[in-house]
């Protein structure tokens, strides 16, 4: 038996036809006009929720690009800062050089000491850099405190320890400067290992030099101190005033002292003291302050221009090691700005990645879906045609 | 030939009937709940001197082309439809609202962890500072206008089942009303179906289907009962049972279904039901909505937790410790309607980790005092005696009893915050507490190598945590320790890498160390810089904070999400497929009851063919009786 159809039930059904072409064109409709596949969640819930951790990964790395860029930043100005400061020692340590020259007198001298004044006051200046936000570079994390200041206690460091840490990647995080006292202050005296230095009270003209560590364990960062006994001889006291060696002075010469060797020029006197001291840190502002002052102070004979050469090569060692110590903030600096680039260019390479994905996920493929509509609106015209077909016709029609 | 004239003219009254009821199925081609009718035609015989003559037609009835199974298949199909088309409206709005690319959850945590972040770059900022503020200030409107659409669909839902319940009173009093007709009918005449009040009771029980799926007994006097399937009758014969509302057990802006049966008892069938509109409605207020409002108060009662733990670790720029960056109303605690005494009790959230988003009844059965799971009833120990002191403890939740409860009393425990009551506690931009609160640093000066670490707080609530402390070697393996320039500890053993806890927090200092060897830790007050906090706050989304430590915001957000949009999906999809079978029955049963115009035009020139033959039969009778007539002449 064949199935019955109602009147009814072919008009409805014709009509749910339409109804169902209609909605499916708007579908795409809607798609081509928003450009978008996704109109709500639960169009592809997996899709959706693929979508929402792309999208949150696209923000993240949008934010660490900018925090990237803020290290950046920091970091070229705290380059720039320690570029310049190496140099202005440099200079320092040219002016040392030449205030130990003979050929100047006491007025020369004064000259080379103002210069020198004016270096400092320019290194001053560098330590005290600020960042595009106005927070200083070099005060730790006490970015509104100006990190040094010139007062009767020489130069002091009013910043702390502190070094802000900034995200560039999800699991990268570096340091986006370093402590001033650490940079200018923490500056090993003499040798690295030990430091020289000659009595005030010495009458003879015996200049020393900075030494040289042979054997650290003999040593054992005590104070040594050298006694001439004569013009030739010599005793070596340790910390305890105990002789520990005695020998006869040649100009020039090597002293071996406990594992460390040193050299004495000139011509010492009898009481003359040599003193051997661990290296404490010492800062590159008071090191220029010193060589400031003792080139600023006139001399009046061999004896005082010894004290003076020995101070000055005190200074150029300290010169010396800040250069060092500077160095290494400067490559570190380096390593964290080469790593920022990297990061930033591996971020890129996510990003563009991410935006891939996100694309595939939710932009709609117009020539597919243009298709689609096509033939979307040839179904429903045709559904349409023949709608009105079917209900032209009836029985009733032949009927009369 | 008198009994030709019989026969014909039986046909011609036959006919006459035939072409009547296919004029009527004509006019009511149209008409809803139409069953078509057909005739059905009887040969009389006739016994004369024991022979069997045919003596002409007669109508034995005039019957409904009906089917019951194809009808029953049909209205379960409509009930189910119709309830699965309810719910899937209501879910796809939760998902929208849930899953809105702009407004939705997602975005706004994402903006605020962002702002929160960008002031780790530049951590003393007044302007980003000001802007971690909106953004949170957003976050917590975005959960309140969330919350708030949740609670006007509550309501919506509410007018719903009120409507509903209208409709279906008003379908059940019809059906008692007809129930009354047809028996009426069958009592003058049980040989003749009273069609008409048949096709329109069983429309009345379809439209019944599309409100609420019901089960139907035939009774042998033609009227028909009808339960809801859990048996409680909605009308039994000519009387129906009121169904109306009362508010729900704990919560008065809700409203449950109740039906007042003939003996004047009311039921809460709240539960009971399914199927059909109001199915729908009930279900997805449960798993839509009520579902929705857990998930994002759980979601909020975590970051309220989390971020304001981290929060109270670190300094704000007046250095003072953090203070609660967000508030969140603790969980809602209501008393059941019914409850005898005023006893009550206080809860608040102990463990975020530990909340499970579901519902807890709290009762005391006249010794113990029992905490058990509101759907499934499963029972949750408890520790504690309730006092304030050892408060009851259990999944997360800390409650106090504040009065006695009486005996058989319920009380409801929420167990999660309103995600509505969550807002910014903080105006003062100075009050973000993006530094962390002590700082560590060698002495400049010291000989040996040693670094210290950055400081971890273990204990936030020590008195001393903020006194600053000097670590001075004696000797290359000892140390001294000064608290405030008072010496608290001498000669402390040194570990190179161990970690040395003192006032609350540790630090760990590593490498050789000479004698005079210096360190310090000193409170973060000034140090505007000091962006350490405010890093560990930027990265708070992605910290495990639920399920005891195993999932995060970020992931439970997702999750949420991702349930919605599969659920909706699903839903649609059902939805979907029962409206094909839905269809697939509507034909069906249109097949067998539905009009067809072309079949009744055919009936028509059938039926007017046969009533002019049988005219002509009385015609041709009447010739033969003159034929005769003259041949007698």
């Amino acid at each position: 038996m064949s199935f019955r159809v109602s009147t009814n039930q072919l008009f409805s059904q014709n009509l749910s036809s339409i109804m169902r072409q209609q909605q499916q064109s708007i579908n795409t409709q809607q798609q081509l006009s928003t450009g978008q596949k996704l109109i709500t969640a639960d169009d592809d819930p997996l899709a959706a929720v693929r979508l929402l951790g792309i999208e949150r990964n696209i923000d993240k790395i949008q934010q660490f690009q900018r925090n990237a860029d803020a290290a950046n930043m920091r970091l070229n100005l705290e380059e720039e800062a320690i570029d310049s400061s190496i140099n202005v020692i440099q200079r320092v340590r040219d002016l040392a050089l030449k205030g130990i020259n003979a050929s100047n007198d006491n007025e020369a001298r004064l000259l080379i000491s103002q210069e020198v004044e004016q270096q400092l006051s320019n290194m001053l200046q560098l330590a005290n850099s600020k960042d595009g936000n106005g927070d200083y570079i070099f005060s730790g994390f006490q970015g509104e405190t100006k990190p040094f200041t010139q007062g009767s206690e020489g130069i002091t460091y009013e910043g702390d320890q502190g070094q802000r840490l900034i995200k560039i990647s999800s699991t990268l995080m570096l340091e986006d400067s370093d402590p001033g006292d650490a940079v200018f202050m923490d500056i090993e005296q003499g040798n690295g290992q030990f430091f020289t230095s000659a009595n005030a009270a010495n009458t003879g003209t015996g200049l020393i030099d900075e030494g040289v560590l042979k054997e650290p364990t003999t040593w054992g960062q005590r104070s040594y101190t050298i006694q001439f006994t004569s013009p030739t001889s010599y005793d070596v006291l340790d910390d305890t005033a105990t002789v520990i060696s005695s020998g006869t002075y040649t100009e020039a010469g090597m002293i071996s002292v406990s594992g460390t060797e040193v050299s004495i020029k000139g011509q010492p006197q009898t009481g003359d003291e040599f003193q051997l001291d661990p290296s404490r840190a010492e800062s590159i502002f008071e090191a220029m302050l010193q060589l400031q002052n003792v080139l600023g102070t006139p001399q009046l004979n061999d004896v005082e221009r010894a004290a003076m050469i020995n101070t000055i090569n005190h200074s150029l060692s300290s010169f010396d090691r800040g250069i060092e110590n500077l160095n290494e903030y400067q490559t570190s600096v380096g390593i964290r700005l080469n790593e920022v680039d990297r990061q930033k260019s591996a971020n890129e390479s996510a990003n563009f990645n991410y935006q891939g994905l996100q694309s595939e996920l939710k932009d709609v493929d117009y020539a597919e879906a243009i298709t689609r509509f096509n033939r979307q609106l040839l179904a429903l015209q045709a559904a349409q045609q023949s709608f009105t077909k079917m209900q032209g016709i009836s029985l009733f029609n032949y009927i009369n | 030939m008198a009994d030709m004239i019989r026969s014909s003219l039986s046909g011609v009254l036959a006919f006459q009937r035939a072409l009547g009821t296919t004029s009527n199925n004509i006019s009511n081609s149209q008409t809803e709940g139409y069953n078509r009718q057909s005739v059905t035609m009887n040969a009389r015989a006739e016994t004369s001197g024991g022979r069997f003559s045919g003596a002409g037609v007669y109508v034995s009835s005039v019957d409904r082309n009906f089917n019951p199974f194809v009808e029953e298949q049909l209205n379960a199909t409509q009930s189910e439809f119709s309830s699965l088309d309810t719910y899937y409206d209501f879910a796809a709005r939760v998902t929208n609202l849930i899953a809105d690319p702009d407004l939705g959850l997602t975005q706004t945590f994402n903006d605020f962890f962002a702002a929160v972040e960008e002031l780790s770059n530049d951590p003393s900022s007044v302007p980003v500072r000001q802007f971690v503020i909106e953004q949170g200030n957003l976050l917590s409107d975005s959960f309140m206008t969330f919350q708030g659409q949740l609670e006007s669909l509550d309501k919506e839902i509410n007018a719903q089942l009120e409507s509903l319940a209208g409709q279906v009173n008003i379908i059940t009093d019809e059906v008692s009303e007809l129930n009354g007709l047809i028996a009426t009918a069958y009592g003058r005449n049980p040989n003749t179906s009273p069609n008409e009040l048949l096709d329109q009771r069983d429309d009345a029980v379809g439209r019944l289907n599309q409100l609420l799926s019901v089960k139907t007994i035939n009774k042998s006097d033609g009227t028909i009962d009808v339960f809801i399937p859990n048996g409680q009758p909605l009308v039994l014969g000519n009387v129906a049972s009121e169904l109306s509302t009362t508010t729900s057990e704990f919560t008065p802006e809700r409203i449950e279904l109740v039906v007042n049966n003939t003996s004047g008892i009311s039921l809460e069938i709240s539960d009971k039901i399914n199927g059909g509109q109001l199915g729908g409605l009930l279900d997805a207020r449960t798993e839509t909505v009520d579902k929705a409002k857990r998930e994002i108060g759980l979601l909020a009662t975590g970051l309220h937790q989390s971020f304001n733990e981290q929060h109270a670790l670190g300094m704000t720029l007046d250095g003072n410790l953090g203070e609660a960056f967000f508030n969140l109303n603790q969980p809602e605690v209501r008393a059941s309607k019914t409850n005898v005494g005023s006893g009550f009790i206080d809860v608040s959230v102990s463990d975020a980790g530990q909340l499970d988003s579901e519902n807890y009844i709290f009762t005391f059965d006249g010794t113990s005092h029992i905490l058990f799971n509101e759907d499934t009833g499963a029972v949750t120990p408890m520790s504690g005696d309730g006092s304030a002191t050892t408060p009851f403890m259990a999944k997360g939740l800390s409650i106090e009893l504040t009065n006695p409860i009486a005996t058989g009393d319920r009380i409801q425990i929420l167990g999660y915050g309103n995600a509505g009551s969550l807002n910014v506690a903080i105006d003062n931009v100075n009050d973000i507490a993006a530094q962390s609160a002590l700082n560590a640093a060698y002495t400049i000066s010291n000989l040996g190598e040693a670094k210290i670490s950055d400081v971890e707080i273990a204990d936030i609530n020590n008195p001393n945590l903020l006194d600053p402390v000097t670590i001075t070697f004696t000797s290359t393996s000892t140390f001294d320790v000064t608290n405030n320039n008072t010496l608290v500890t001498t000669s402390h053993n040194y570990n190179d890498g161990a970690i040395f806890s003192h006032n609350g927090w540790e630090v760990v200092i590593s490498d050789t160390a000479q004698i005079g060897d210096e360190f310090t830790i000193v409170p973060n007050t000034s140090g505007s810089s000091n962006n350490r906090n405010a890093l560990a706050l930027s990265s708070v989304d992605t910290k495990n904070v639920f399920s005891n430590g195993t999932v995060s915001l970020n992931d439970r957000t997702d999750a949420i999400i991702g349930d919605y949009a599969n659920s909706t999906r699903r839903a649609e999809l059902s939805r979907n497929a029962k409206q094909a079978i839905f269809e697939k029955v509507t034909a069906e049963k249109e097949s067998i009851s539905g009009v067809n115009l072309d079949e009744e035009a055919a009936n028509l020139l059938r039926f007017q063919q046969a009533y002019q033959a049988s005219a002509q039969g009385i015609s041709a009778a009447n010739s033969m009786f003159q034929t005769l007539l003259s041949a007698l002449r």
